[in-house]
Order: C-alpha cells, then structure tokens, then sequence
C-alpha cells in the first residue's frame, strides 16, 4: 500500500443505495459501492449477477431507478455516454471501440485532434508525436503511424489504454479485457494496469478469472442476483471465499424436474477441437436424458454445440449419431440426423420475426412434406401448425400471425415445436430461458420433460446455475475450451460447478 | 371502417392505379379506347418480366442493376442466332431465340450469383461491374451497329396479334401479353406456391435462421439471380422483336424503371417480403404514367422528373410503414 493509503481518502467516485429495473426484472438492488483513485476494484459475479447493469449506470448508458452516483463528494449527473466521457470516464469493452483504417494516433486523438493554431486544419505531426510520447511512456512497441488493422487485439487494446492515458481519464472501467488475450499479453496489460494505477486512476476491474484478482486487484466487490454481497480487500480474502459468496442463492421451485430413464446412447462427440476455440471435447447423450452444459461466457459452450449442428468447422474429432459415425458439412446434414438447435439469440438467429408463426414453424419441414413437383403443401402446414399451438399451448391469436408480436415464452415455444415438426429427437437447446418469464419457463421445462421422456435427448447449454442444476440429469462444466468436469445430478452443488468453471487448474 | 382502412394501408398501391387510370381516362379520349389499353399492356411487358426477376432478387435483400445491359445482350445475341436460321418455322424459330436468350441471360445471371454468393461481393457492386460488362460485349458482338434482316418470327413475336374478328383483322390481343402474362404467372407461382420461393422469403428474411433451418441459402441465391439474368433476356428479346433489330444501346435505364416498379408493389428492400403479382401493380403504374403523359403530350424529360418523385414518395412511405411497425 502506498504512503498515502486510499483508505484516509475520500472515495473519488461512489456508487449509493443504486437500484435499476426493467419491466418485469430487477436487475440491481440497493447497490452501494465506492472507488478509490489509485486503486483497483474488480467486480466479480455470475453471468446476470448484474455488473455490466452497473457500469452501464456509472458510463451514463443507463440512469438509475433509484440511488445515486457521487463524483469527488458531488452528485455526478451523467445522463448520457457522452457526459461520463466528458467527466473522466472511459470504459474498455470486451469488444474494441477502435477504428481499423485509421492510424494509432488518429485512434488516440479520435474526437480531440489537435488543429494547427487551433483552426480548422489537423496538426498531423504534433498528433503523431504526441501520440508516439504516450506509447514510448507506455513502453509497447506500436508506432503511432500503423494502421489500426495490422495491430493484434492486444495491441489495439494498448491503443485504448493510450487513449485513457491522453484524456486525462480519472476513472476506467474494463470489462473482461484479458478474454481475449495470451498469457504474455495479459502480464503486459497488467504493467499498463500499474501505471494508470500509478497516475491515480480509479480502476473498476470486470473479470471471471478469479485468479487474475489476486495479480492486480486492490479490492473486490462480489455481486449476486442485483445485489453486492460483499466487498474485500485483496489481501484478507481467499480463492474460494470469493466464490462460496458468489453462489449461496436459494433454489427456486420452478424447476419442474422428473426422474427420467437414460437409453441408448444418441450423440457421442470424441476429441472434438476447434483450434483457437476449444479443444479435445469428449461426452456421449443419451436418449431420456437432459444434459447440461454450463461454463461462464467465452468458455466455448456455444461454440461446441455449433459445431456439432455443423454451423462451425472443427479441425478435428469425430461425430457420432446413434453409434454411427457422422459427418456435418452444414445444419442440413444435421437436420436430416434429427439433431435441432435452438440458439441463444432468438431474434438474429431463431426467428423470422416479421413472418408468420405457421412459417417459422414448418421452415425446416418443408422439403421433407413438399408435394410432386416441389409444390407447397399448404393442408400439412396449417393442420400441422394448428396442431402444434394448441399441444404446446401457444398463446397466439391464430397461426398466421406475425411472430413479432408474441411474447419471448411464446416465440421459445414456437421456434421448440419447429424442431418437434422436423422429428428432432436430439435437441441442442442454447440458454432456452433467456429473457422469458418465470411462468414460461415452468411451461417449458415440462415441454422439455415430456420431450426427454419420449426418448428424446436433450443437451441445454446455460449461464443460469440454478437452471442448470434444476433441468440437468448431469452437467458438463466448460472451461476456457476444455471440459472441466462433469458432475451427476446428486453431486452438483452450486460452489462445486462455480469452481469448475471459473478456478484456475489444479482442481 | 378499420377493415377498410387496413386494406386501404396494404392496398394503397391499387387505389393509386385506379386513380390514376380515372384521371387519365377523364382527361383523355384516347387513353381509354381498347386500342390504347392493349398498347399499354405491350408497353408493359418488358418492364413486366425485369420485374418479375428483380423480385426474387429484392426479396433475398440483393439487387440487381445489370437487367438493362444483360437484355441487351441477350436481345442482340437472339437476333445473331436468329440470323443463322432464315429458314424456320415459327414455332422452331421461337425456340431457337428465346432459348439462346435464356441461355445468354442465365449464364449472366449465374456469373452475378457466383459472384455474390463465393467472393462475398455485395450485390450492388457485382452487377454494377456485370451491367458495364455485358453493355460492352453487346457493343462487341454487334460492332457497334444494330443487327437487321432478322427472320420473320421475330416479327410474330413483337408485333403479332391474335383472335381475329370483324373489326380488327390484325388480331387484339398482341402476342408479347400472352407470353408475358404466361411467364410472369409461372414466376408468381414458383416464389408463392413451391418450397423453394419459401425458401426465397426465408433466406431473405433471415439467411442465418434459414441456414440453420437447414436451406442452403447460397443455393437459393443463386438460382434466384439465373432467374433474374433469363428474366432480363426475355425482356430483351421483347424489344428486339418489337425494334425488329438488335440494338446495342437497347433497354438503357431499364434497371431503374423495374427496380421502382418492384418497390412500388411493396416488395421491401430490406428483404423479406414482397411478391410478382404485386410487382405488377408497380408496373402498371409505371406504365400508366407513361402511357398518359405521353397523351397529355408531355415531355418524356418531365416523365423522368415525375417517376422519379413517385419512386421516392413510394420508398418514403415503406420506410414510414416499417417504423411504425417497429
């Protein structure tokens, strides 16, 4: 700690009594926290425990329902991401905010660019000079004149930090800035860390990978469900206190679970690998059986079941359906092995939006149910459609209306019974319950039920731990690519899955 | 009354072309005779077919501005063929041309599709270059001169008239409407009625959700631009049929006319959505303006100005449309 300790000041900004809903949701509750100059505050939590709510408040993308943000003792009205720039705020986001075909410099100065004898004409050689300072000091090797483009993400994330450098920034936020980065690159983010720790910069650190805490972070804020937990110094806290708060929540009694009877086995994916993205995946899922998968947010979850639809190549490793060997050049091939995913972002890659229920249902059916000449068979689908809304209760006007217009649960039920229509009896559900209500959810766990005890096979990837643990026969926990461990349903325990997927090895 | 208003929102289109034939037809003798209705439906028919094909294209979320050029080409190239067989039939003569032309028309469309579909290459820019490339062969292959002496079908083709009677010994209905309405139809049935122009709409509404729903929407892509290049090709031949020579500089600016006519039928740029038979509501009014402008003995300068507008005030509406709806 440094001579001045942070403690005898005043914290520079302070977050007080700060609550935040959207319709139907509270995402933050009676939050208070407070960041110290000079210091380094990592917010840790699960997947929707809320800090990206929080930062979203304090960089102005949102206003607070209730509470409020103090800067420097004063009240900070910042309404817009404009006016927390203004007053010292900078976040780096997990995806860059750089500008490829511009140089270093240029990026740097984006907005601030310094005019010759301040009228209209650019200062080209003071900006590169300038701009050449500030990464001379930063002691990176990137010259101000590259393009923006040849640099590596870990360059272009030191040209972020370099703009921070020149604003004369007083607070920055960074949302995971090592997911993307090597380990050589991280330990030199982290010295870039130290000096704006340095320069008396208020550091709010957003990482899943606890271990990093203990290399750079002064103090850490647990937040759980909307809400801090608890805040620690760095250096009186452990590994796993961290988590043990982390988790803790009570189970809610939503989770509709039957005791289903595992079959035959459908799926076996052996040594799957995707370089760069994950690597020597092994399981097997069987009929009757839900299999969950969990990991935090970049372990590769998503990327794995994609590749098994045959979206995404692999390099290597080899596909199995029902004991046979597999191989998906594209979801088509995989349709025709009755697999069906449902992904995770329903309105890019789940629906057509502005087209009719009855059309998003039978879309994948179509050739299979075509009449001679490649007719439509118009009977088929509105039978079919009709049938559908009314076993998976629906709650839709008709079945020609536009999808648009129904609710998330709703639209989760249509893009389901799409796959049933195509005689899915392996479905990849990717977090199938995002952003739908309790009710809906309850509804479907119990279609998912009725479809696993029917001897289909489900395997649900999920952010939401008390969703894995509540819907899964087992769970397969991912780790940055690797599959970490797999636990049954009777011995996973929140802490015990937290741990596989965000501790560092040697577990 | 609200029902009325809803169709009146989604049917706007044909009210304006009511409106517009009452206006003309009250401001003109001429525009109402049969004569003139039929003339306008030749008039039609080229735009009618480049709009046809232009749909599918539009609906995918693409676009395609070589029509103009690829009928052209195809026009002049049916004509060289043409040329080799002075001694035809009709029937085998019809044949020969509007085979070369589906042929010239389709291998333009599938370079389009390849194009797009391999090299990523936006659709604008891809039949930006095709446009200026097929203008060029077709000046290449003529010389730069048009091509005459053309055999006599092409004349059947362009001009011909069928069903006789009493007061008109030439035939009314000309030969280019049936062909037209006949093509046209069989393109409205292929993208309404079949799985592939299902597929057509799914990719353009959504290529991921399509992709995952197992089409190959690369597939569809091309096969949907070969339809439009045979499309523009026919609509080539029309005008050579009616010219009664290929012309290098034929079909010049008619991208544009079938570009608006589509959209003026409330096929949607974004993609998506759309359909032929409204196209040729678009069409029509294109052609009606025309058609009563040129009565009206106003200058065919002002009817750029004024189609022009209307495309504009048409797109502004869609736009207009969407944003309430979202």
């Amino acid at each position: 700690m440094k001579a001045k300790g942070p403690d005898t000041m005043e914290p520079y900004l302070r977050v007080k009594n700060i609550g935040k809903t959207f319709p139907g949701v509270i995402a933050l509750n009676d939050v208070s926290a407070d960041f110290y100059a000079g210091e380094v505050h990592a917010l840790v939590g699960e997947n929707g425990a809320g800090k990206s709510t929080l930062i979203k408040i304090i960089s102005g993308v949102y206003t607070p329902t209730e509470g409020e943000v103090l800067l420097g003792g004063q009240a900070a009205g910042i309404e817009t991401p404009r006016q927390a720039l203004d007053k010292g705020i900078a976040v780096i986001h997990q995806e860059l905010s750089i500008a490829n075909d511009l140089t270093v410099a240029e990026n740097i100065f984006l907005g601030e660019e310094p005019r010759i004898k301040g009228g209209m004409f650019l200062d080209r050689k003071k900006m590169n000079a300038d701009a050449q300072k500030v990464l001379d000091f930063m002691k990176v090797s990137i010259r101000a004149g590259d393009v923006a483009r040849r640099l590596t993400a870990a360059q272009q994330q030191m040209v972020e930090i370099a703009k921070v450098i020149t604003k004369e920034t007083k607070i920055v936020i960074m949302d995971e800035p090592t997911s993307s980065l090597s380990e050589h690159e991280i330990s030199s983010l982290f010295e870039q860390v130290a000096i704006l720790k340095k320069r008396g910069v208020a550091v709010i650190y957003i990482t899943h990978r606890l271990k990093e805490l203990f290399m750079i972070c002064d103090k850490v804020t647990v937040m759980r469900d909307g809400c801090v937990v608890n805040t620690f110094k760095i250096d009186g806290v452990t590994e796993r206190e961290i988590v043990s708060n982390m988790v803790g929540r009570e189970m809610k009694d939503y989770y509709v679970r039957t005791v289903h009877t595992k079959g035959r086995e459908m799926l076996r994916v052996e040594n799957l690998s995707m370089e760069g993205v994950f690597k020597n995946i092994s399981f097997a899922a069987h009929s009757g059986e839900i299999l969950g998968i969990y990991g935090l947010i970049g372990a590769g979850r998503t990327e794995v079941m994609e590749s098994i639809f045959g979206a995404r190549g692999v390099t290597s490793g080899k596909i199995f359906v029902e004991g046979k060997e597999a191989r998906f050049s594209s979801p088509r091939d995989a349709i025709a092995s009755s697999i069906g995913l449902v992904t995770e972002d329903r309105r890019r890659t789940g629906l057509m939006l502005d087209a009719l229920v009855k059309d998003n249902m039978v879309l994948p059916s179509l050739v299979q149910h075509q009449k001679r000449g490649g007719f439509l068979d118009i009977k088929w689908e509105t039978e079919t459609a009709a049938e559908y809304v009314e076993k998976m209760k629906v709650k839709t006007p008709s079945i020609n209306t536009v999808i648009r217009t129904l609710s998330g649960g709703n639209q989760q039920k249509v893009i389901l019974a799409k796959w049933m229509i195509a005689n899915s009896n392996i479905l990849i559900l990717d977090e199938p319950t995002r952003g739908i209500d309790v009710n809906a959810k309850a509804e479907f766990y119990t279609l998912m039920n009725a479809f696993v005890e029917n001897g289909g096979c489900i395997m649900a990837v999920s952010s939401e731990l008390p969703e894995i643990m509540g819907i899964s026969d087992r769970i397969l926990v991912m780790r940055e690519g690797l599959i970490s461990g797999e636990l049954s349903h009777d011995e996973a325990s929140e802490q015990g899955i937290i741990e596989l997927a965000s501790l560092h090895s040697g577990i | 009354m609200s029902k009325i208003k809803i169709w009146l929102e989604k049917n706007m289109i044909i009210l304006f072309l009511v409106i517009l034939c009452v206006g003309f037809g009250l401001s003109n003798d001429t525009f109402r005779t049969s004569k003139n209705l039929f003339n306008l439906t030749s008039q039609m028919a080229i735009n009618a077919l480049l709009s046809a094909g232009l749909t599918y294209v539009i609906i995918l979320g693409g676009i395609d501005i070589s029509v103009g050029s690829v009928a052209a080409l195809a026009g002049v190239i049916s004509c060289i063929v043409g040329l080799k067989f002075p001694n035809m039939s009709t029937l085998g003569g019809i044949v020969i041309i509007i085979a070369s032309a589906v042929v010239v028309g389709g291998l333009c469309g599938l370079f389009n599709g390849v194009v797009i579909t391999q090299f990523n290459v936006v659709p604008m820019i891809t039949t930006l270059a095709t446009m200026t490339m097929a203008r060029g062969l077709t000046y290449i292959v003529t010389g730069g001169t048009a091509v005459f002496g053309l055999p006599t079908v092409f004349s059947f083709l362009g001009a011909g008239r069928l069903i006789k009677n009493g007061t008109s010994p030439n035939g009314i209905i000309p030969v280019v409407t049936l062909f037209t309405i006949a093509v046209v139809f069989m393109m409205h049935v292929l993208l309404s009625k079949t799985v592939f122009g299902r597929h057509v709409y799914a990719s353009g509404s959504n290529a991921n959700v399509a992709h995952l729903s197992g089409i190959s929407v690369k597939k569809v892509t091309l096969v949907s631009h070969v339809l439009c290049g045979i499309m523009a090709a026919l609509g080539g031949v029309l005008v050579a049929s009616k010219l009664q020579n290929g012309q290098p500089g034929a079909c010049d600016g008619y991208e544009m006319y079938a570009i608006a006519s589509t959209v003026l039928g409330g096929t949607s740029l974004a993609g998506g959505s759309g359909s032929v038979a409204r196209a040729m509501f678009g069409v029509a009014i294109i052609a009606v303006i025309n058609n009563g402008m040129n009565l009206l003995h106003i200058s065919s300068y002002w009817q750029k100005v004024v189609i022009g507008t209307i495309i504009l005030l048409a797109v502004i509406l869609d736009m207009a449309q969407k944003k309430k709806k979202a």
